[in-house]
């Protein structure tokens, strides 16, 4: 197992991982001479700084992230103290529904929003045959050239997983803790402020960067909104020019923002005493009388009213022939789903996600069994270093990783000379994602979700007594046969729920195949959506959408799946 | 078979946690290896099952050289301290595992299997996951599918030290029948004197990382080699040779002693004049600790109305005084 595979993995790393990390960050901090040679030089980065419309970029794209963030725990720390401490009518059912905005790519959410929000949009034609609002001059809910529009889509899209790892900071403080604080005198609002919430912290914390990067690098949103100045859509732009140095200054920014983020967390994370002693006493959970449970039950089911404002803007949209300065679609149709299944564009678009999802999630399966397989129970020299790469992906924003893809394997790292020419044409056929981006973008996916997938192999294997293993070798099982019959099986449905997530992210990633495919015929779904929302065509918004409906249905299907097979452990998926 | 340890020596890191230790276990006993915790017996163990191996010296078992020989090709079965059994199979197939491996035709197969679980009456419970049994069941389970696949060597790893004081009994009988009917050469690991005395053909001693002793029960409750192997099985008082009682026993060696059992104690008769400081009557006895004049203490056990404060005589019968160099 170790001989084969340790070498394996490690040249899977450093081919594709590290390799493109330093082709980044070699391409901004090394500047050329016109002399051929090339020094180290902060030049590009002041380039950047210089420039007023960079620096408004990294100001919005900060602020994007601040507000997203900002709201998303204002919204879910109440709510989630409200979901683990009382019982309230139909809390059940909301807990499943509340991860529901998370089946919408937000970009394809931006679709439907725009529908609903726009100035001449639902809402605003609704308020005024209210006589609320002049459609002379309507509100611009959207504000500010889609800033807020940007923030709302986030908000909504993100606040499930900041909810979930809230929900399990403030499950994870020991009761006993609290109990101390009540015996010695402290009120339930105290109790909040001094302990659950400090102890909770690392937790709240972690789910707060992983809302904060993900607002910060989001593409697809901005993108929608035709809202250019950030940093994720000048990315986006400048990564064809491949001899600009800008966009690899604006990546490596990018990077240390969410390695500060990283750190901090870490550091954070070190002092976690919250765990301790944790079963001494139970979670009291008090049952809320019933006008303040009825009262509960109200804001949770606003709050999931609005966030299923896009999808609900989406399917209307998929299933309009007519939609335009009305509350509602004047025409109806179903032509846009048959559409989507005759046009070559979605329909290739359907096939290569699916190859591309299929691919990766096997791929990781593999990557992943072994990885977590040799962290959890081989000795080797670099472990260390094993754990730390497996894990690094997780700290690389799709952006960054698609930016660094695509610079390191659009060119062959061989001299251009006539003795590597074979090599040269080799490296371009093979990984080029101008040429073909099939296996680079397999890769991308792969290397996004392995850490998920290490980590719940590894989670699983650790729960499992090494003397089952044992016991096996010792009753004459080999290696493998103790592998097929005994390990596997018992980590089996934390490996299936880990390869069921990759597959179903892999289908509705954005910033790889926005960065990654450049030829339609290599595109995936997300990427054909784009497109046909940039075509002038009439029908085009809505076959974009019956195509995002189509992906919402299998979203949502394969997170039924993975919660059958994982019950209760469902929101360690989305935790990072 | 008889399995052999020759000069065996077993380091983690730079430490040294097996020192030098010859065994011979021979065809057919019971072995007991018998020391505190950390002395190394389960190390030996691992070795013996092959999931580490020695840095110096040679294993054998009959006349193969085992070094080198991976776990699943060595012909051992272990009974578990944690049981280890398999949660995702039934009673039956975590029985039946050993022989499926050794690919045992099925009609074999399940009629070994079957008189495995009539052998620890686990029958009825065939179909039953793991997690539906008891601790002793679990045990049970264990014990059945190590000793199905017919071992060369049968180990035990402190297999009852998770059963509470009833169960343990109930199960050390099991194992004493099974071993009595199938007669496979066992090596049971344990820190449990009572359990090594009342089942062990022969016992090994060992602290840290050293074989002290290798004898039959009585020869080791008898004549221990050295004070500690007096004072781990049982109890001895102990007393170095120049102290008040060394000199009076006539001590020969360094370290001079004798059993609390073999104390007797009067309170008119000849011997030491001392003071009953203890008492704990345990109803057929009496665990006392005596106070000599000199103020050296002795734990004597004796039938008989004693209570602290008083003032009795005692003296030791010269055969059961035993003499250590260490």
């Amino acid at each position: 197992m170790k001989k084969i595979f340790l070498p394996i993995v490690f040249l899977f790393f450093g081919l594709f991982l590290i390799y493109p990390l330093t082709s980044v960050l070699g391409g901004a901090f090394f500047v050329e001479s016109p002399d051929g040679s090339s020094h180290f030089s902060l030049q590009y980065f002041r380039l950047i700084f210089e420039n007023p419309f960079y620096r408004d970029c990294f100001a919005n794209s900060f602020l994007i992230a601040c507000w997203s963030t900002a709201v998303c725990l204002l919204l879910t720390l109440p709510m989630a103290y409200l979901f683990l401490r009382c019982n309230f009518p139909g809390k059940t059912l909301y807990s499943t529904l509340l991860l529901m905005p998370l089946i919408l790519p937000p970009f394809v959410g931006a679709i439907g929003l725009k529908q609903v929000l726009a100035r001449f949009g639902s809402l605003n034609l609704l308020l005024s045959s209210l006589g609320l609002v002049d459609l002379q001059n309507p509100p611009d809910w959207f504000g500010q050239g889609g800033f807020v529009g940007v923030i709302i889509l986030e908000v909504l899209h993100l606040y499930p997983i900041m909810f979930l790892s809230v929900q399990a900071a403030l499950a994870n403080v020991d009761p006993s803790l609290r109990d101390a604080a009540r015996n010695l005198g402290a009120d339930g609002w105290r109790i909040f402020r001094t302990v659950t919430v400090p102890l909770s912290m690392p937790g709240i914390f972690a789910g707060g960067s992983i809302v904060f990067v993900s607002a910060f690098t989001d593409l697809g949103v901005p993108l929608m909104f035709d809202y250019m100045t950030t940093v994720p859509t000048q990315i986006f732009n400048l990564v064809t020019q491949a001899d600009n140095p800008a966009g690899y200054a604006l990546v490596v920014v990018t990077l240390f923002v969410v390695s500060a983020l990283f750190l901090i967390g870490k550091r954070l994370g070190e002092g976690n005493y919250a765990m301790l002693a944790r079963s001494a006493s139970h979670q009291d959970i008090s049952t809320l009388s019933p006008l303040s449970g009825w009262l509960a039950s109200g804001a949770v089911a606003l709050l999931l009213c609005a966030s299923v404002l896009p999808h609900f803007g989406v399917i209307i949209q998929a299933f309009s022939a007519k939609w335009f300065m009305t509350v509602m679609p004047s025409e109806w149709t179903n032509s846009s789903f048959s559409e989507v299944f005759s046009l070559p564009l979605t329909v290739v678009s359907m096939q290569n996600s699916l190859q591309y999802a299929a691919l990766s999630a096997s791929l990781d399966l593999v990557l992943g069994i072994a990885v977590a397989y040799m962290l959890a129970r081989e000795n080797f020299a670099g472990k260390k270093m094993l754990d730390v790469l497996a894990m690094l992906p997780l700290a690389l924003p799709g952006l960054v990783m698609a930016f660094a893809y695509y610079v390191a394997f659009s060119h062959s790292p061989f001299p251009d000379a006539p003795a590597w020419k074979s090599l040269n044409s080799l490296w371009v056929s093979v990984f080029d994602p101008r040429n073909n981006p099939a296996l680079i973008l397999v890769i991308a996916y792969a290397m996004h979700r392995l850490p998920y997938i290490v980590r719940a192999a590894y989670a699983g294997l650790q729960q499992t007594s090494v003397s089952l293993e044992e016991a096996s070798a010792n009753m004459g099982a080999t290696p493998l046969q103790t592998i097929l019959k005994i390990t596997l099986p018992l980590i089996s449905a934390n490996l299936i729920a880990g390869t069921i997530m990759t597959f179903s992210f892999a289908m509705l990633d954005v910033s790889n195949g926005m960065i990654l495919a450049q030829e339609w015929r290599f595109f995936p779904l997300t990427k054909a959506i784009y497109m046909l929302m940039g075509r002038i065509t009439p029908t085009a918004p809505s076959i974009a959408c019956a195509l995002g409906v189509l992906a919402m249905i299998f979203l949502a299907a394969s997170l039924f799946l993975a919660s059958k097979l994982l019950g209760q452990k469902m929101g360690q998926l989305f935790k990072a | 078979m008889d399995i052999i340890l020759d000069k065996v020596v077993k380091r983690f890191d730079k430490t040294t946690i097996v020192n030098s230790a010859n065994l011979h276990i021979r065809s057919g006993e019971m072995f007991f290896l018998l020391g505190p915790s950390g002395c190394g017996k389960t190390t030996i163990l691992r070795m013996l099952a092959g999931f580490y191996d020695p840095e110096e010296g040679d294993i054998r078992f009959g006349e193969r050289r085992m070094i080198g020989v991976p776990p699943h090709e060595r012909n051992t079965a272990l009974v578990f301290q944690n049981y280890a059994v398999w949660p995702h199979m039934t009673v039956f197939e975590n029985i039946a595992y050993g022989l499926r491996v050794r690919k045992v035709p099925e009609p074999e197969l399940t009629r070994r299997v079957n008189e495995a679980m009539d052998l620890v009456k686990m029958t009825h419970l065939a179909t039953r996951k793991p997690s539906q049994l008891s601790g002793g069941q679990q045990q049970r389970v264990a014990l059945a599918r190590a000793v199905v696949v017919n071992p060369d060597l049968l180990l035990f790893d402190e297999p009852l030290c998770n059963l509470d004081a009833k169960l343990r009994i109930e199960m050390r009988d099991e194992i004493q029948r099974l071993h009595r009917k199938t007669r496979v050469s066992s090596l049971y690991v344990t820190h449990d004197q009572e359990e090594a005395l009342s089942l062990a053909s022969r016992i090994g001693v060992m602290n840290a990382g050293v074989i002290q002793q290798v004898g039959s029960p009585q020869e080791i409750y008898d004549q221990p080699a050295n004070s500690f192997v007096a004072n781990f099985i049982g109890e001895m008082n102990l007393y170095p040779a120049d102290s008040a009682l060394g000199q009076l026993l006539q001590a020969s060696k360094k370290i001079v002693g004798f059993r609390p059992e073999n104390v007797l104690v009067s309170t008119t008769g000849a011997g030491l004049s001392a003071k009953v400081t203890l008492c704990t009557y345990l109803g057929a006895k009496n665990q006392m600790v005596l106070t000599t004049e000199q103020g050296q203490e002795v734990k004597a056990w004796a039938a008989g109305h004693f209570s602290e404060g008083d003032t009795v005589k005692f003296g030791v019968d010269a055969e059961r005084v035993r003499h250590f160099d260490a």
